[in-house]
């Protein structure tokens, strides 16, 4: 090569050099917190614009990768999130059994432009898509790259990246409807790199699942310094703080944000927004909704609070001094009820009346997940339970504590821990499948009640055992050793089992496995039953021979309490492991047995039949005569507001 | 006669005709026994022996008697194709019923012969009279909530302005149903009048007469929709907060709910007996 040509290459790289310098310097720079809360695995400078006539985002991205294992890594991996909604050939589309809109206008896409590394070589001829999961070779929402040089450990990947994002009109979490845009899981991102030993890897290699329609996101926490220019009539919320923001005098104005230690950036634009903002100790809420739903703001704050207050005191410290709420209108109705750690998307409508708290349900739901895949960022594809479970364990928990226990709906008011009771007893599929299957492997539409409510009723059930107190303590413990880390579920269980063996010995056995294996990890179900209540007497004798008949039917053995009462109002505790089919509890005495009832306080929630757990020598029909009394008054103003 | 006049009027010839009205009460009280006895039996034995109900202190909890499974779907789908059952079998008890109550109260002739005689001899026309108005009903409110779901489809459009144009729809469907049963009044009490069956003259009368007495017939009609309307959702208030907690409790709730549905049917023949005055 002329040594001109080599002097300029050199230069050129220099100024990279340099400009990499700079940006890592500035990524890495303290702008929010004094010390990293997180490793900072990864970290992005995207510089971004929204073309809203082609409902695009512009974007140039500066990303970096630090190998913190102890492997040479030849290549990495990208999510390209994106492109689910590209063609009805992705793996998201073909899961969604064709329920997504085949008009091009409303597909989403995402484009590397152009990609390089830090020493300028040009990496696209390098890239590829691949299907980890299905092998589905349409599918684009994973591309891997080979680098042009190893990454050694210690060593950092930077990637220069020139992206176009076209936003889907059919909001799913992401896209846009008229002038309204949320603008989630769209840049191109890093897998989570999991040498041996970390979770469950036998040997290093990239975590970055394909997009399914069954699974959330997985990865690193990171710093963002996001440039973003929008249209001056926008109102912007975002994941970030906001640093500055300036006008371009071209009817366009770009807002600097910086967030530090969070895994998603997301953000939305929409010009109507009303923006209404509150304080909570060291956190500034900021709430973004219609103005005409500005009724709804204050029980919204209220709901925030109150999850900030909860998990505080039960879990651990939130840490960021900030925290954006959007409440999308109707038109972005497809982006609420989603999370992205410090920006998180609720669900209201102009009129929803105190007693109907849908509202505070999803607020304290989304919030929590700061907490459950923020802070403690777990596997959302291979362990949706983990965060969405035990999310849903500790949103029941604050609901049911702040709100009377009363969600007002369905139709009797219960308890949110009782509607979650019900989906899993009520489903037909609850034996289908374990919670070891990964999201999208769940079949037969039981992702949901699986993730969500069977896992919360065996959290329940857990502190049902071990109490409540014994639960807090598990889980301060686990956000103290794994907050800002990579929870699996065996760390989860290997932090209860360390928790409660350490507080109460071999109480409850050396371990709390035999629990997690049944309930977690089995397809088995939890039921006992009384089945007899026998009152013997001999001719001519006064004292009775009382025998309580208990039956385990279900494949589940978890410890009960019986309680038996005799017809003197005296009552007998007994502890059963649980363990055998058949178990009798035999009285002699003066009295009769009157009732008997397994777990009367109802501790043992993912007992599937509450109903066969107790029998009475006097059955008290008094309630359903009351029930079939309004039932009849019920029925006839029924009948005659039908007739003219 | 004025408004007030009609309504004084409407009452007295209600509560003469308080046997009849008795009779009424004891029909609807056994169509729905027959229903709810057979569900209250059904919810017995799924529950078996338990002591489960002494957790329906205050209400039936969903929760525990859904643990019933096959049991309580079984209970849930025979309730629904009774409800169903009730309805059809109420329109021709109904159409049966109001020709007797018309009969009395347009003769003012209140023996229980009379009402039975009346009864018999407008069936057929005061079943097809309430069919047809009935229809119209059902028309009305379907053309009434069309713009609402045309603005519901709508790109762009705020919930408020969906809420908003919710409630002025069915403030003007509420109007137009105050008409449709000043009709159907008006021609049933013509129909009365006939032995012969004129259920299509009926409902012709009905129109004429309604347009030609509408400042005093139409107001008169919406108050008394609005008093029956306040009187059932205050019915259903107490009701649902009603849970008494011993047999005789439960006796007197039975009373009480059954003394309030015989006020609601005294409260629709003041109605008939209001639009008759008004002629």
């Amino acid at each position: 090569m002329a040594i001109h040509k080599r002097f300029r290459n050199l230069k050129e790289v220099s100024f990279l050099m340099l400009l990499f310098c700079f940006i890592t310097a500035r990524l890495s720079g303290q702008v929010i917190f004094p010390k990293p809360l997180s490793p900072r695995t990864t970290g992005y400078d995207i510089k971004a614009k929204l073309d809203t006539r082609e409902k695009k985002v512009h974007g140039e991205m500066t990303a970096f990768w630090v190998n913190q294992s102890g492997d040479v890594v030849k290549t990495v991996r990208l999510h390209m999130y994106m492109n689910a909604f590209r063609n009805k050939k992705s793996t998201f589309y073909r899961e969604s059994n064709g329920s997504m809109p085949s008009n091009p206008k409303d597909s989403g896409w995402v484009n590397i432009n152009i990609i390089t590394d830090k020493r300028g070589n040009d990496l696209s001829s390098r890239m590829k898509f691949i299907s980890p999961d299905d092998a589905n070779p349409y599918d684009m929402t994973v591309t891997e790259i080979e680098l042009a040089e190893a990454c050694n450990p210690g060593d950092t990947v930077f990637l220069n990246i020139d992206f176009t994002t076209k936003l889907p009109s059919n909001i799913i979490r992401t896209g846009y409807s008229d002038n309204f845009y949320f603008v989630a899981q769209w840049f191109p991102k890093f897998g989570v790199y999991e040498p041996a030993g970390m979770r469950y890897a036998l040997n290093g290699s990239w975590n970055c699942h394909q997009f399914h329609r069954n699974s959330e996101f997985y990865s690193n926490h990171s710093v963002y310094d996001v440039s973003l220019t929008v249209p001056s009539d926008y109102v912007v919320g975002s994941g970030g703080m906001l640093m500055t923001e300036s006008t371009d005098g071209s009817g366009n104005k770009t807002l600097i944000l910086r967030a530090e230690d969070i895994v998603d950036f997301a953000w939305t634009a929409w010009p109507e927004y009303a923006v209404f903002e509150d304080q909570w100790k060291h956190v500034k809420i900021r709430l973004l909704m219609p103005p005409e739903r500005k009724g709804q703001t204050k029980r919204q704050m209220q709901a925030v609070k109150n999850a900030l207050e909860y998990l505080d005191e039960h879990v651990g410290p939130y840490p960021w001094p900030y925290v954006t709420v959007v409440d999308p209108p109707m038109i972005g109705a497809g982006a609420s009820g989603m999370e992205y750690t410090t920006l998180f998307t609720s669900q209201s409508s102009y009129i929803m009346p105190e007693f109907i708290r849908i509202p505070e349900m999803v607020t304290i739901h989304e919030f929590g997940h700061s907490y459950f895949m923020g802070i403690l960022a777990s596997n959302e594809f291979e362990e949706p339970w983990l965060d969405e479970g035990v999310n849903t364990y500790w949103e029941e928990r604050i609901i049911d504590h702040y709100y009377g226990g009363m969600l007002g709906y369905p139709i009797p008011p219960m308890p949110d821990r009782a509607q979650a009771r019900m989906s899993y007893v009520g489903s037909e599929n609850r034996q289908a499948v374990s919670n070891a299957a990964h999201s999208w492997k769940y079949p037969h539409s039981t992702y949901g009640m699986m993730s969500y409510q069977k896992t919360g009723v065996i959290l329940q059930t857990l502190e049902g055992i071990i109490g409540e107190e014994m639960m807090d303590r598990a889980f301060r413990e686990y956000y103290s050793r794994w907050a800002f880390k990579h929870p699996s579920g065996k760390d989860f269980i290997n932090v209860v089992n360390e928790v409660v063996t350490g507080n109460n010995g071999n109480a409850y056995g050396p371990d709390l496995n035999w629990f997690f294996s049944q309930t977690l990890y089995g397809t088995g179900i939890c039921d006992y039953r009384v089945s007899g209540l026998k009152n013997y007497k001999e001719a001519g004798d006064s004292i009775y021979r009382s025998v309580a008949e208990i039956e385990r039917i279900g494949e589940v053995m978890l410890p009960v309490d019986i309680l038996v009462h005799f017809e003197d109002g005296k009552e007998i505790r007994e502890k059963w492991d649980g363990l055998s089919r058949v178990k009798d509890f035999e009285y002699t005495g003066k009295d009769r047995i009157e009732w008997v009832k397994i777990d009367p306080e109802f501790r043992i929630r993912l007992d599937v039949n509450y109903i066969n757990n107790s029998m009475t020598t006097d059955f008290d029909d008094l309630p359903l005569s009351r029930m079939r009394n309004k039932l009849i008054a019920f029925l006839q103003f029924f009948l005659t507001f039908f007739a003219l | 006669m004025n408004i007030i006049s009609a309504l004084r009027n409407g009452m007295y010839r209600s509560a003469k005709a308080w046997k009849s009205l008795l009779v009424i009460w004891f029909f609807y009280l056994l169509m729905t026994a027959l229903l709810a006895s057979p569900i209250k039996s059904a919810f017995s034995a799924g529950l078996g022996n338990s002591t489960i109900t002494q957790m329906f202190s205050k209400d039936l909890n969903m929760e525990f008697l859904t643990d019933m499974g096959s049991s309580f779907s079984s209970v849930a789908s025979f309730l629904r194709a009774g409800v169903l059952l009730l309805i059809i079998i109420n329109i021709p008890v109904n159409a049966f019923f109001t020709g007797g109550l018309f009969r009395i109260i347009t003769r003012e002739d209140y023996s229980t012969s009379d009402f039975w005689n009346g009864a018999s001899a407008n069936f057929w026309s005061f079943l097809v009279i309430s069919l047809l108005i009935s229809l119209m009903v059902l028309a009305s409110f379907f053309i009434f909530m069309l713009p609402l779901s045309f603005l519901m489809a709508g790109d762009g459009v705020s919930d408020v302005t969906i809420v908003l144009a919710g409630m002025v729809l069915f403030v003007l469907f509420f109007m137009w149903l105050g008409v449709l049963l000043l009709v159907a009044d008006l021609s049933r009490s013509w129909q009365s009048a006939f032995v012969n069956n004129r259920c299509f003259a009926a409902i012709g009368y009905g129109f004429r007469q309604a347009f030609r007495i509408f400042f005093r017939g139409w107001p008169m009609m919406l108050l008394l929709m609005i008093i029956q309307c306040l009187f059932i959702f205050l019915v259903a208030a107490v009701l649902r907060r009603v849970a008494p907690q011993t047999s005789f409790g439960v006796l007197l709730l039975f009373i009480g709910s059954q003394l309030l549905f015989f006020l609601r049917i005294f409260l629709r023949a003041v109605r008939y007996g209001s639009v008759v005055s008004l002629i």
